[in-house]
């Protein structure tokens, strides 16, 4: 079985909505691992572990914004400051249901990411990345 | 997670299967009570189980809006299937939150549950804000000027200085107002007696009046008040005393 990416890490803290796209995930083949994480911190903290295992490292972030502990933007904020090379080839995508412009025109503005998509990410998008 | 039960109204076998095996891999999310081949005792099944989803296929099954027109239930959320595309047009008719063309692609049914999912989300947390609103409105202790009166489809703010006097009416409360406005209220008349202010008397089991808007006192086989609306209310033997003192009469 063929797989479109290795690794793709979901930071959501709604379950039902990573069930969704673990689901979506799996049934279109997109990856052939998911790393499922539910705040910022602790996919920084797994991040942080793994900067030096490349094969540990995701090609595609999955990243909601509004979480406890760390959200979104504080999630890309301290990306940003850690500067892995990982992060030039990760497809970093905000996945949200805010209908608040303010975040769309922050997610865009920030360089590291690729796309912002509103909920509820489908098996198209998926297949598009 | 949540489990949605659904009904199923299907005759066509592969797709009854697709649902079933849907519901094997997902049966976190997906349950299925029941799979009709028609609709002839629909009204009836959805009564019994009161599921959260009806899946329902136009493809040779007669449903329309009177289908389920007597129900003592909430009325499922609707997803209709087809393997005909122009069958969307009924769906939307039929305000279903999805339409789906058979094959059922699991991928784009999960996405029909999400969507199911969130809506009750969102209808929970529109009646836990508006049952909230009501009740810090109502509260005494914040004394609001306003009152609020909720019917089953509407809220109604009112200045407390403003009710002539409410009516018990079952279990619905009537709210006579200054400038002939009348306002009915889907709680009963003790719901509300915290949040009347000093003003109010309850003269009686089914009335509350705001001694502003009291006209005349008949003393006549009873004691009665007449209020500025021209309404005359009892007030009840066991309250006449305590009725007298409020007024210092």
């Amino acid at each position: 079985m063929s797989f479109k990416y290795k690794k793709i890490m979901i930071i959501d803290d709604s379950e039902i909505d990573n069930y969704i796209v673990k689901v979506l995930i799996n049934n279109n083949n997109i990856a052939q691992e998911i790393l499922e994480f539910n705040n910022g911190l602790e996919a920084i903290e797994y991040l942080e572990t793994n900067s030096n295992i490349s094969e540990n490292l995701p090609e595609v972030i999955l990243l909601d914004i509004y979480m406890p502990v760390m959200d979104g933007f504080e999630f890309m904020k301290t990306l940003n400051e850690m500067e892995l090379d990982f992060v030039k080839n990760c497809k970093i995508c905000i996945v949200s249901s805010s209908i608040d412009n303010n975040d769309v025109l922050r997610t865009k503005l920030n360089k590291n990411v690729f796309n912002y998509v509103s909920k509820p990410i489908t098996a198209e998008f998926l297949a598009s990345l | 997670m949540r489990v949605l039960k659904a009904i199923i109204v299907e005759n066509d076998i592969e797709t009854i299967k697709q649902f079933k095996k849907f519901e094997v891999e997902n049966s976190v999310l997906f349950s299925i009570i029941e799979i009709v081949q028609n609709t002839n005792n629909l009204a009836d099944l959805v009564n019994n189980h009161n599921p959260d989803l009806l899946i329902v296929s136009l493809d040779e099954i007669n449903f329309d809006e009177n289908t389920l027109s007597n129900l003592n239930v909430q009325k499922p959320k609707l997803v209709i299937i087809s393997k005909d595309k122009d069958f969307a047009f009924d769906a939307y008719k039929q305000n279903a939150i999805d339409f789906l063309i058979k094959p059922i692609s699991p991928s784009n049914f999960i996405i029909s549950l999400y969507k199911i999912i969130k809506w009750i989300d969102m209808e929970v947390v529109y009646q836990n804000e508006t049952i909230g609103k009501i009740k810090a409105v109502n509260t005494p202790q914040q004394n609001f000027e306003f009152l609020a009166i909720a019917s089953v489809d509407k809220i109604d703010l009112i200045r407390k200085k403003d009710i002539i006097c409410c009516k018990a009416d079952g279990k619905y409360t009537e709210f006579y107002a200054i400038n002939a406005i009348k306002l009915i209220s889907s709680r009963n008349l003790g719901e509300y007696s915290l949040s009347l202010d000093n003003n109010f008397f309850r003269i009686h089991h089914s009335y509350f009046i705001n001694i502003r808007y009291v006209e005349k006192i008949i003393k006549k086989d009873g004691l009665y008040c007449e209020m500025s609306n021209g309404l005359v209310l009892p007030v009840a033997k066991r309250r006449q005393e305590e009725f007298i003192k409020f007024i210092n009469l």
